[in-house]
């Protein structure tokens, strides 16, 4: 047999071998109804910042604890748990990702990311401090 | 309309008429040197220097338009001109000159810009180097600088916005009934500012060295599809190699610089991530490095040139791929710092696909099929721009435009790619000279082969997972669930199908499985393939020197175990890290042995061992930086220890009080305090370390984490390393009391004393002392009233403040106003004077009564983390670029000799 024919069958193995490595891993965006239907299974919900409902995070009992309500692309609010430090300007996020998994009622979030579209974009001129 | 009228005040109008001007010239310039350069190599044999010429006046011209644009931009920015959106969007009159520059690579248009201005650089030095293949080389790079000028151009056609402009007004870009006043500049004091994670000196000479090393990939892209063009298929590489190299030496310390200023300044804790943005930029430097490799079978061999062609297209093209990526917002929600869409994907992804076409189309020979492919793109560019007009006069109501759109777009565009990619590949593999007899197993070129294909595997399994996104919009995932479904109708299995894929659970994890084994594979080829010859390799000649080097590295990672102290969870893990380890140690020592016995320390040939060697570190500092990085700041007080207790990686903060000192696995940390440095609040943290018997060493140092409050992003916070030799100790604080929040709560501890002039009174806690300096009667208001005040000085732990409570007595009604000392949390209440008895012999005594805020006490919420080593990977690279730098002189000499002849 030649050598290439064997590198040919070797990379295709490899190929198919990341494909499936690939979506096996992968994980889902999906809204709290999906992932509480799957408690313990990891998935990206997308949200926004519930305002009307309180933040917990007393970094005096624990400062690795932080609590909010987070609202689903379907408009059901859960309670969201980050056992981290909140994290830096949460108040300004509009856009919030939260990896993580449903764990009975609540959501334990593994990971948060912000996404502040109005950080650097803002499209209103801030005539305020001109006044 | 009113608006016309309106006559502003104070803008500076003709700057921003000229840089559009050097835009519009940029773009007119790049295409006629295009153009011109086109014919010189295409057209009669008379007319070819005449070509030659005007393409190269074309692209002066070009090039002073770019260079033009470029300053216009910085005066605007520097002048701070906020009536240019850009400058108010990016800048503002605090910035520092020194970071004017990175307002560049804030805004897409500048960052094109700035990817214009290497173009340029590199276009002058070929004209002038490249010789015979001036025309077609040139000719390609005015064609990507009239792609990335239209970038820039900001104007309308046919319905759709081309580009867009750094030179738009803000007035025409926002509303507001601001701009209804003809001086609303004056309104305008300030610009938006730059974002202070980009003030950062890293973040000066970080982006222009990645956009060099992406600018720099587009020549052997160029030289291989001018081989293409000219039908000279062979010659190219030789002179494509050493700005293949500069490609690799320049990209792979761009991306260290990053990785460096995520850890220097992001608090993520570590430079490397596997963050979309990141993967963006490593993706072309594995499939650039890969051709470097390949180059240099094809030039010792003459192998392997079907594969050089392919990766050296593809390593460009993947760099326009990546700028997509991070440019178009796609990864919006993967990623934490993708660029938002400025409308430009549509361009970038035309970008793309021109550069795929155009190898395609250069290299049909026939020319009716040549001419009717031709026709066919002209058709598909036509339709696509009208497609959606067509589609609303024809489909009948009611049907769902949008659908039958999608539908429509499909038929058209995966046809024509398809039939692309077919010409591409197949035309491409038919210029490969006929191959001679196989590869010997014990050739150099053998291993080399396969040493690049790991990196086109690796480079494969990174982009593919960066892709994620991608594969999402282009409806992938539904594909895939029809395919489950077939399968779970057949087989009856219950396998479930995922609506929108999102990345992995463990990111890092994930990328580490695949990506640990490439690297342990790439560090033993490294290694062993020095040792072979081009050709064939007598076996008693290879064989001695792999034993001895196995030999030396086994010896040397048995010591390295009980240095490093390599810690993991399990055994398996354990068992890997240890190889992996043996790996990187065998690239280090074959490496240096092939200098020492081989090339005899000549300089000239150590430049790949050289690259190899520091290749090699670089992977011993991944390993033991990342295996054994630890919390140190590990928080023992939770709330709940209930679920999730085992989670190492979610009690890492720790909560520090002021003045308290908390021992950390081998020191004792106090926070000190805090110091305003306008706009930073520096966090004085001292490190004790602590000795083997657990006491202190006397040994102790300061970190500096500090804090900024922006008003536009919130609080943003910058860590502090102490670097040793050995280990690097990163901290930064996550949390901070709300000191604003203090002015509210109420006043506790009241009470009241009589004391005499000179006397001092204390608050409970005695954190406050205030003492009664004296009496004065000011000028009194009214006949039958008393007006006293107390002269008073308040003393606190940092200041003395003054402070006068009075004590009135109006139509004989006591009133004592509350004296509020904001600076020291109390207020005073002048409540009472007691007269002197003279029977008792007492002087006059002055009641107050004296409260207090109760203080928090202040502190601060920290991480501490120690990456032991990490100083590998820097050094490690360090030594990479000075081998790539190495081998760009062996071959640039080279080929001059070469010319000499």
């Amino acid at each position: 047999m030649k050598t290439s024919y064997i590198i040919a069958i070797v990379l295709v193995a490899a190929l198919i071998a990341i494909i499936v490595s690939m979506y096996g891993n992968s994980t889902e965006y999906a809204t709290f109804n999906t992932a509480a239907q799957n408690q313990g299974k990891t998935y990206h919900v997308v949200g926004h910042l519930d305002r009307t409902k309180p933040q917990l995070y007393n970094e005096l009992k624990d400062p690795n604890y932080f609590e909010f309500y987070l609202k689903d692309s379907l408009d059901n609010v859960n309670r969201v748990v980050y056992r981290q430090p909140r994290p830096q300007d949460f108040e300004r996020s509009e856009n919030v990702v939260v990896k993580g998994k449903m764990n009975g009622e609540t959501f334990e979030a593994k990971e948060i990311l912000l996404k502040c579209p109005s950080k650097y974009n803002e499209t209103e001129v801030d005539v305020t401090a001109a006044n | 309309m009113e608006e016309n009228i309106v006559t502003y005040i104070g803008e500076h109008l003709a700057i921003g008429n000229w840089g559009k001007f050097a835009v519009y010239l940029s773009f007119g310039a790049a295409l006629f040197s295009a153009f011109s350069y086109l014919l010189s190599f295409k057209g009669g044999a008379e007319n070819k220097t005449f070509w030659r010429n005007m393409g190269r006046a074309g692209f002066y011209i070009h090039s002073t338009a770019v260079v033009s644009i470029f300053v216009i931009l910085f005066v605007i920015i520097q002048r701070h001109y906020f009536e240019y959106q850009y400058a108010w969007q990016h800048s503002s009159t605090a910035l520092p000159l020194k970071y004017m520059i990175s307002c560049f690579w804030e805004g897409q248009e500048g960052s094109f810009l700035l990817w214009m201005v290497w173009h340029v650089v590199i276009g002058n030095i070929l004209m002038f180097t490249a010789r015979s293949w001036e025309s077609p080389v040139m000719a390609i790079i005015s064609i990507a600088q009239i792609m990335l000028s239209t970038m820039l151009l900001g104007v309308e056609f046919l319905g759709s916005k081309i580009g867009s402009s750094p030179f738009n007004l803000l007035r025409d870009m926002t509303q507001g009934p601001i701009f209804s006043r003809p001086d609303y500049l004056n309104f305008i004091k300030d610009g938006n500012g730059l974002n202070p994670l980009l003030q950062n000196y890293w973040m000066v000479i970080h982006p222009p060295t990645l956009f060099f090393g992406f600018a720099a990939s587009i020549v052997p892209f160029a030289y291989a599809v001018s081989a293409l063009w000219t039908r000279r298929y062979t010659e190219w590489v030789k002179p494509a190699l050493p700005w293949a190299l500069v490609g690799v030496m320049v990209l792979g310390t761009g991306i260290i610089m990053g990785g460096f200023w995520a850890y220097e300044s992001l608090t993520f804790g570590g430079y490397w991530a596997w963050d979309p943005v990141e993967n963006a930029s490593l993706i072309p430097w594995l499939i650039l490095i890969a051709t470097v490799h390949l180059m240099l079978i094809y030039k010792s061999t003459g192998n392997a040139l079907y594969s050089t062609y392919l990766l050296a297209i593809f390593s460009f093209l993947l760099v326009l791929y990546a700028t997509f990526l991070t440019r178009s917002g796609i990864l919006g929600n993967t990623s934490v710092h993708s660029f938002t869409d400025l409308g430009m994907s549509g361009q970038l992804l035309v970008f793309l696909f021109i550069f795929l076409w155009l190898p395609a189309y250069v290299t049909i020979n026939n020319t009716k099929l040549r001419f009717g492919y031709l026709g066919i793109t002209v058709l598909v560019f036509i339709l696509s721009f009208f497609i959606g007009k067509i589609i609303t006069a024809f489909i009948p109501q009611g049907e769902d435009i949008a659908v039958v759109l999608s539908y429509a777009q499909k038929a058209i565009f995966v046809p024509y790619v398809l039939i692309t990619l077919f010409f591409f590949f197949r035309n491409i593999y038919k210029v490969n000279p006929i191959k001679g007899k196989e590869e010997d197993f014990s050739s150099r070129e053998f291993w080399m082969f396969i040493g690049s294909l790991v990196f086109v595997l690796s480079g494969l399994h990174v982009i593919a997972s960066t892709s994620l996104p991608v594969f999402n919009k282009l409806g992938v995932p539904q594909v895939i669930n029809s395919l489950i479904g077939g399968i779970n109708f057949v087989f009856g299995t219950s396998i479930q199908s995922k609506l929108e894929f999102a990345p992995p659970d463990d990111v890092i994890g994930y990328y580490n499985m695949w990506q640990l084994p490439v690297a342990m594979i790439l560090a033993v080829l490294t290694a062993t393939t020095q040792f072979l010859k081009y050709k064939k390799t007598q076996q008693k000649y290879y064989f001695n020197n792999i034993i001895i080097s196995l030999s030396i590295s086994l010896a040397l990672t048995t010591v390295l175990l009980f240095v490093f102290k390599i810690k993991a969870d399990n055994n398996s893990t354990l068992l890997l890290y240890l190889l992996f380890l043996l790996c990187a140690v065998y690239a280090v020592v074959g490496n240096i042995y092939y200098i020492y016995k081989v090339v005899k320390g000549k300089w000239e040939f150590s430049g790949a061992s050289v690259a190899h060697i520091g290749f090699g570190l670089l992977l011993v500092g991944v390993l033991v930086s990342s295996a054994n990085k630890r919390a140190i700041s590990i928080n023992y007080t939770r709330s709940d220890l209930g679920e999730n207790f085992d989670e190492e990686s979610q009690k890492e903060h720790v909560l520090l009080f002021k003045n308290t000192p908390t021992p950390m696995e081998g020191y004792i940390v106090t926070y000190l305090g805090d110091s305003l440095a306008a706009p930073d609040n520096f966090f004085k943290i001292q490190f004790e370390k602590l000795g083997k018997d657990s006491l202190p060493t006397g040994e102790k140092f300061f970190l500096l984490p500090n804090s900024q409050t922006n008003p536009k992003m919130g609080l943003i916070s910058n860590p502090d390393t102490r670097h040793y030799l050995t280990h690097d100790v990163f901290t930064y604080v996550s949390s901070i009391p709300d000191k604003e929040g203090n002015k509210d709560r109420p006043y506790e501890h009241f009470h009241t004393d009589s004391i005499a002039i000179h006397d001092t009174l204390y608050t409970d806690n005695a954190k406050v002392k205030v003492i009664l300096d004296g009496i004065s009667v000011p000028e009194q208001p009214n006949g039958n009233d008393l007006l006293v005040a107390a002269n008073m000085r308040v003393i606190t732990l940092y200041d003395t403040i003054e402070a006068n409570p009075r004590f009135i007595l109006a139509n004989d009604i006591r009133i004592s106003p509350d004296e509020e000392v904001a600076g020291a949390d109390i207020k005073i209440k002048f409540s009472n004077i007691i007269p002197p008895d003279t029977t008792r012999n007492t002087s006059a005594a002055f009641e107050f009564t004296i409260a207090e805020r109760p203080m928090i006490r202040d502190y601060v919420v920290m991480m501490a983390k120690v990456f032991p080593y990490i100083n590998f990977v820097w050094g490690g690279t360090i030594i990479m670029v000075i081998g790539f730098l190495m081998s760009i002189i062996r071959r640039v000499k080279e080929s001059r000799r070469e010319r000499a002849k």
